[in-house]
């Protein structure tokens, strides 16, 4: 049985225009950041698509984007069958019922000026017209849902561990019982041993509540323990999309490929040099056709100068944007043996 | 048994607040022989940045108070002058931190800033100095040398300048390095590539490095010996592959049980209950044991040393695995 | 808004300046609050055959050259200075504020043209202004705190405005639209309550400016119209005797110097404080 795809996002721009002054202009002539180019994903029913990529390529631009808090330039996201991008007004307020988001930096996230009760309060007076006993008895049952006591109600953020924010953060984008999460980075500005707790309870909402997320990490290992499916950005665009085990264990995208190999596991010894990227992220800003992923690519040719690769499904479920695919793929079985 | 190139005893590091003396660092003793890499892992606020500073002897005072030996070389470090501090760090010990963007002079240029290292310490005249800034920046592979020293900090990318600093760090050919988070914010790729940087700048000039890091695996990777620190002391000591291989102290465990891995999707990860105690008022007794699910009465009353179990390895337990 | 204020006062304590400054602010509270239970004489009682005499036991402070009471006008005098510096403050508060926080959070058009506004009102000079407002309106209550007040406004604006611009950058104002929140909440209940520090220090600052404004426009003839206790008026009428009786000159003096240094020193204290770069914990 096909899956019903809960969001799909099609073809989705969002273009900045940087240095809008004058004299800049005049200079260095119009300057567009390409930040999320032509990008088209979807998420079926309750399964989590991990999205990663370097700082820079747009995966933060993408939640945003999802989440209706910055327009998009172009391109359609159809929540359950429905164009959302168009929504105005009210209706943003009736999407954001079923769409919800936990921000990168628990820190930052809470208004420190606000009592627990009331950071996830206003969601549950405003979405479900819950007030006064009833209010803080929905909050208090929010919290247990995220282990946290109800002592934690009427505390301010600064009391809490950076654990703990993340927790309220969480049980703030639950209380309007949301279908989709898009967590950003929720587990980044954590300490290893507060960041499992926290993927465990991802992973236990994932399970429990049948949620919807997608999960936007740097971290790979963190991807891959927490995703279905994962999407690889790189410089606003998707490399590759695919089922999480298949894309590990055989990426098709250079880029994919050098990720994997810079990230460090305990259990392989030497890193996989010939993969390794070269040069840093190049951003998007005029971007000439071709590639994107050109200059650093180990096994680029004049023809990815060129032309830029479509995003194909290179092997059942799984797409890739990359000319060379056969390429990749020759070096995976050599490094395997 | 050759004399260690430093030596830490009884390492302490107070600093005075209003409600009460935060202990950052407590007895934290180590050594390190020449062209050894020692890993120093722990969470936010277990105290390894302020120990790498104090064997620079970089920790303000007041607030700050240092007690203990730190001998690098046979010299004690604790109790220098300003004067012969300076004398040692960058020419004898080299040191690279977290953000290279405010560890750069702005209004220098990178030319100007490795040259001046050769002139402040070697008191080599300009010319020399801008040839020899010119070959440890070929030494850290940055794409053209020549260009790179007439730009200023600003133009360049975070992997760049994280590899000026470490020219810097290493252009007067100390014997130890200390890296104190170089990688945390840079990207994977990047990050990658200045650990494998640093590897083979290691074989090359013979180098012994402290690389401080919050991240395990990068750890592993690059260092022959791990000390694990947990507020403020050390709770584990031991050569890389057996600390990998078999954790001794709960904490320990715990940390490496939490690593997010494949192999556990579809169960748990591990956790450490609890958070880091308060450094003012540490419990009694072992500092773990309020987190500790191995905890007697004895971890309540007093608190375990760091002990030999093994030839390679210590351990501040009194039930090691 | 208590735990504010508390942890205002807990910070001031903590710089000695700042505590003297305190300390002299509450003081002239107090008086301006019970001047009327502090003083034994007539403000208004007109004593010639004791006219410019000087400190005693029965006059404090001396008295001016009609023989009323210094110490009496000078008690009551804070009061008037209060009280205008208060009503000027507020104006330029209920203005400036809305109109700085409506700027940086909505941006654009709306943005530029309330900052060019306030920046023509910057370029005119501010006493001329006020003199301008004041002979126009006639000296009453009212006009002297909308002629003092209007000076302030771009100060909140603009402080208001670049506060507003940093906090809206910050995560938790767009989980406050995720939560549903209208712009109009997000600004004023989740924005503005984080931007009291630096409005705080510019408040303090400002009643230091209203005081030393209202003194100058008494002092021209502008302000209250004699008999009142105002203090600038009080040292113009003392102007002239100034070698006979130079208390009746310096006492007033004395008191616009240290109420103005008092708020002073509160403000700049207050901006030690909130300035992230001296923050400790």
């Amino acid at each position: 049985m096909k899956l019903m795809n809960l969001i799909e996002v099609q073809e989705l721009c969002k273009y900045f225009e940087l240095g809008r002054g004058v004299i800049s202009r005049l200079i260095r002539g119009r300057q567009i950041l390409k930040a999320v180019d032509q990008i088209t994903f979807s998420i079926p029913e309750g399964k989590t698509l991990g999205l990663v990529g370097e700082s820079g390529c747009g995966k933060s631009t993408t939640s945003r984007l999802i989440t209706l808090l910055i327009p998009a330039t172009s391109g359609k996201v159809f929540f359950e069958g429905r164009d959302i991008l168009s929504a105005r007004g009210r209706a943003v307020r009736e999407i954001r019922r079923h769409i919800q988001m936990v921000f990168q930096d628990p820190f930052a996230s809470l208004n420190p000026r606000a009592q627990v009760a009331d950071i996830i309060g206003r969601s549950l007076t405003i979405y479900h017209g819950l007030k006064g006993r009833r209010r803080s008895e929905e909050a208090a049952r929010l919290l247990d849902l995220v282990g946290l006591g109800s002592e934690h109600l009427w505390r301010f953020p600064h009391e809490l561990s950076g654990g703990q924010r993340q927790r309220v953060a969480i049980a703030r984008a639950l209380a309007t019982r949301p279908k989709l999460l898009v967590a950003d980075e929720p587990v980044s500005a954590l300490d290893l041993s507060v960041q499992a707790q926290v993927l465990n309870l991802f992973k236990k909402l994932k399970k429990e509540l049948g949620l919807t997320m997608l999960f936007i990490s740097h971290d790979l290992n963190v991807v891959h323990y927490i995703a279905d499916i994962i999407a690889v950005m790189y410089a606003g665009k998707i490399m590759e999309f695919g089922p999480v085990d298949q894309v590990f264990q055989h990426p098709l995208h250079p880029y994919t490929k050098g990720l994997i190999a810079s990230n460090f596991a305990l259990d392989c010894n030497k890193m996989e040099r010939q993969h390794q990227l070269r040069g840093e992220i190049v951003l998007p800003v005029n971007p000439v056709a071709g590639c994107r992923l050109e200059s650093r690519c180990p096994i680029r040719t004049d023809h990815c100068k060129e032309i830029e690769p479509p995003l194909q499904e290179k092997r059942p479920n799984q797409f890739a944007a990359c000319h060379r695919v056969e390429a990749v793929a020759s070096t995976v079985e050599t490094t395997t043996q | 048994m050759e004399t260690p190139l430093l030596e830490v005893k009884n390492l302490r590091v107070e600093f005075a607040l209003s409600r009460g003396v935060l202990t950052a660092v407590d007895s934290v003793s180590f050594r390190i022989h020449e062209k050894e890499a020692l890993g120093i892992v722990g969470e936010t606020g277990c105290g390894k940045s302020v120990m790498a500073l104090s064997i620079l002897g970089l920790v303000p005072s007041p607030p700050g108070k240092v007690s203990g030996s730190v001998s690098f070389n046979g010299q004690d470090i604790v109790g220098m002058t300003e004067t012969q501090l300076c004398a040692i760090r960058g020419r004898h010990i080299g040191m690279i931190f977290q953000e290279p963007l405010t560890s750069l002079n702005p209004s220098l240029t990178i030319g100007e800033q490795v040259s001046e290292c050769y002139r402040a310490h070697l008191r080599e005249s300009k010319r020399l100095a801008w040839q020899r800034a010119e070959h440890i920046l070929n030494e850290v592979r940055v794409p053209s040398p020549k260009t790179l020293m007439r730009m200023y900090p600003h133009e360049l990318s975070g992997g760049m300048r994280q590899r000026v600093m470490i020219a810097i760090a290493l252009a007067c050919q100390p014997k130890l390095l200390i890296a104190d988070e170089p990688t945390t914010a840079l990207d994977v790729t990047i990050q990658a590539q200045i650990i494998e940087l640093l590897e083979e700048l290691r074989e090359k000039l013979g180098l012994a490095m402290i690389f401080i890091s919050h991240n395990l695996t990068v750890v592993a990777r690059l260092c022959d010996r791990i000390a694990v620190m947990y507020a403020g002391s050390l709770v584990e000591l031991a050569n890389t592959p057996s600390l990998v291989s078999h954790q001794l102290h709960p904490y320990t465990g715990g940390l490496f049980a939490a690593l997010p891995r494949p192999a556990l999707r579809e169960g748990f990860l591990n956790t450490i209950p609890g958070t880091v105690c308060d450094l003012v008022h540490s419990p009694r007794g072992c500092k773990f044991h309020p987190r500790c699910f191995k905890r007697q009465e004895v971890c309540e009353k007093s608190r375990p040393e760091l002990e030999h179990k093994a030839s390679d390895r210590a351990v501040a337990c009194f039930f090691p695995e | 808004m208590i735990q504010v204020i508390r942890e205002g006062v807990r910070i001031v304590l903590r710089n000695r300046l700042a505590a003297v400054g305190f300390a002299i602010v509450i003081c002239v509270c107090l008086v301006a609050v019970l001047a009327p239970w502090l003083t034994i004489h007539d403000p208004f009682e007109i004593n010639l055959a004791k006219r410019l005499s000087p400190p005693s036991a029965d006059h404090l402070l001396g008295t001016d050259i009609y023989g009323r009471d210094i110490f009496t006008r000078i008690v009551l005098g804070a009061s008037i200075a209060m009280r205008v510096a208060v009503g000027a403050v507020f104006v330029a508060f209920i203005v400036g504020v809305p109109l700085g926080a409506i700027a940086g959070y909505k941006g654009g058009a709306l943005d530029t043209s309330v900052m060019r506004i306030m920046d023509s009102l910057l370029a005119f000079p501010g006493r001329l202004l006020a003199i301008a407002l004041v002979a126009a309106m006639g000296p009453n209550f009212l006009t002297l705190c909308i002629a003092i007040g209007i000076n302030a406004i771009p100060g909140y604006t603009r402080v208001v405005r670049a506060a507003v611009l940093t906090q809206k950058g910050r995560e938790y104002v767009e989980a406050a639209r995720m939560s549903g929140n209208s712009h109009g909440y997000i600004l004023f209940a989740e924005i503005l309550p984080n931007c009291v520090a630096p409005l705080l220090v510019l408040v303090t600052l400002d009643f230091a400016h209203a005081i030393l404004l209202e003194s100058s426009l008494s002092f021209l003839g502008l302000g209250f119209p004699p008999p009142a206790p105002s203090w600038g008026l009080m040292l113009s009428e003392a102007r002239g005797f100034l070698e006979l009786a130079p208390h009746a000159a310096i006492m007033p003096g004395l008191a616009i110097s240290i109420t103005i240094l008092g708020f002073n020193l509160v403000g700049d204290g207050l901006r030690d404080v909130f300035d992230p770069r001296q923050y400790d914990r």
